[in-house]
């Protein structure tokens, strides 16, 4: 439109040159009025055009002064273009970086991410694409346009995205280490069940055999009636014992069972135990006087027999080893005390005695004191060990005393 | 008085026949047999003061020949002479707790035995 105008208006010009007069300037006149008149349109048209966009457009001059602000911007803003027409762009732009990025000058358009401060307080994140405008030199910065998308609903979706994404990805993980475990588990469970099988068929394969040898001892014991044979039936004997404890362990631990409390009397076990060993070794003890609690006898008996074992064990290399075994009341608890002056563990080794398969002895299955904790712990019970290398160890098991039903009232009240 | 007639079913032989010498030096007349399905027959045939049972035998079990004992000679004491771990829990899953004088595990001391069969 603004050619036909300036092609008029160029021809009256010449005209003018060429001298002709009134009729000339009229159509010069004419013309530039008709220009202005399309000019004006022209800017109403673009001025309507920017003032109802639904995207925001805001423009600013070379000073960085705002010089439009549309009804998009308004609506998103909640600033009246008045507040805002004639201010800094800093204003809109606090963000230091994009605002450079925004004012800067761009030759060509450029596309930037940057937020525009509200009216109530925030920001709204908006993508621009800005333009600049150049004087009639092309050279010198007359100022810019920018107009926006806002993309605040797609950052919060995004970000919404990334964090369910984050918390499905640690929910994934937690879940896949829960089913680890509980594959763990059940592999720990299928191998105590595969050893329990296993514990059970051997026991019943090794303990005829174990009773067979035992019988034929006893019936040699009888007919040699030899003192020359008696220090090797003895010791037959106690290999024996030794062998059915280490299918006892194996059992134990394969098949942790509830114990069947029942009222005992923990001195005659004690003396079974001791007695059972069949060893000269020194033992000193008080058997005479009864200590009655509540307790399952078989385990026990387990307990004890597996203490004692370790404590000769540990006497057998000594000349003046010994074995002291004492009863005490104290509170609530019975603390059967059994001390050896045996070899003694290394203070590093203690804390890993009670662990399952550990053993400090060259021969042993290392399930004895595992076993052990394990009964005294179903009792309600303590125990605990003190040692030190080369002059012996300790150990004390504290049982509760008393009926467990009036422990138990005792605990509820 | 009679001396106790003993019965040992083991199917351990040396067991069976180490046991049967301790218990006849201690003067009780004692026959051991093996065989599960022919132990039941001699129960019948010879009556028997004391059976000491095994548990795990061939073709039968202890407690199968535990219900024929108690069938047809309930006065009889039966004492279950086993390396069978959990015995005492397959006998009352059968309700058989009762019909059994002593389990006796084994290894055993001879004279813990020996001093619950002079109990009988």
């Amino acid at each position: 439109m603004f050619i036909k105008e300036l092609r008029a208006l160029k021809r009256a010009l010449k005209a003018r040159g060429a001298g002709a007069p009134a009729r000339a300037r009229a159509d010069a006149e004419q013309a530039r009025l008709e220009m202005e008149k399309e000019l004006r349109r022209t800017r109403d048209y673009l001025e309507a055009l920017i003032a109802n966009a639904n995207v925001p457009i805001v423009s600013w001059d070379s000073e960085l002064h705002i010089t439009r602000f549309n009804h998009a911007c308004e609506l998103l803003t909640k600033y009246d273009a008045a507040e805002v027409i004639g201010g800094e762009l800093s204003f809109l732009f606090p963000e230091g970086g994009k605002n450079a990025v925004l004012a800067r000058t761009p030759v060509n358009s450029e596309t930037v991410e940057a937020g525009i401060s509200l009216k109530h307080g925030g920001t709204r994140m908006v993508l621009w694409n800005s333009t600049g405008i150049y004087e009639a030199d092309g050279k010198t910065f007359a100022g810019a346009i920018a107009q926006g998308q806002d993309i605040t609903g797609h950052r919060l979706t995004e970000e919404g995205l990334k964090r369910d994404k984050q918390t499905l990805e640690k929910a994934g993980r937690t879940k896949a280490l829960e089913l680890i475990d509980a594959r763990l588990e059940l592999e720990k469970a299928k191998r105590l069940s595969d050893i329990g099988t296993l514990a059970a068929t051997v026991a019943h394969e090794l303990r005829n055999p174990l009773a067979a040898i035992s019988m034929a001892a006893s019936n040699i014991k009888r007919k040699a009636a030899s003192p020359l044979l008696e220090k090797h039936l003895q010791n037959i004997d106690k290999k024996i014992l030794e062998s059915n404890q280490i299918i006892s362990n194996l059992l134990f631990y394969s098949r942790i069972r509830m114990p069947q409390f029942a009222a005992v009397d923990i001195t005659p076990i004690l003396e079974e135990c001791a007695v059972s060993r069949g060893v000269p070794i020194q033992v000193d003890a008080d058997f005479s006087t009864s200590h009655p609690v509540e307790a399952d006898p078989v385990q026990l008996k387990e307990v004890f027999s597996n203490i004692i074992s370790n404590a000769c064990d540990a006497v057998s290399g000594c000349p003046r080893g010994r074995i002291s075994i004492r009863t005490t009341e104290c509170g609530k608890f019975l603390r059967v005390r059994i001390r050896d002056t045996g070899i003694g563990i290394e203070k590093d080794l203690l804390p890993r005695i009670f662990d399952p398969f550990f053993t400090t002895k060259a021969k042993g299955t290392g399930l004895g004191l595992y076993v052990c904790q394990q009964i005294v712990k179903l009792h309600d019970g303590v125990i605990t060990v003190e040692s030190e290398p080369g002059k012996g160890t300790t150990f004390g098991i504290n049982l509760p005393r008393g009926s467990r039903y009036e422990s138990k009232k005792n605990t509820d009240n | 008085m009679r001396a106790k007639k003993i019965l040992i079913i083991d199917d351990d032989a040396e067991l069976s026949e180490e046991l049967a010498e301790v218990l006849g030096a201690e003067g009780y007349p004692v026959e051991n047999i093996s065989d599960g399905f022919r132990a039941v027959k001699m129960l019948e045939k010879n009556g028997y003061d004391i059976v000491l049972l095994d548990f795990k035998m061939q073709g039968i079990t202890g407690l199968d020949i535990l219900k024929e004992i108690r069938a047809k000679s309930p006065s009889a004491a039966v004492f279950f002479v086993s390396g069978k771990p959990g015995l005492d829990a397959i006998l009352e899953e059968a309700d058989m707790a009762a019909a059994v004088d002593a389990i006796i595990e084994k290894p055993f001391d001879p004279q813990t035995l020996l001093d619950r069969i002079n109990a009988c």
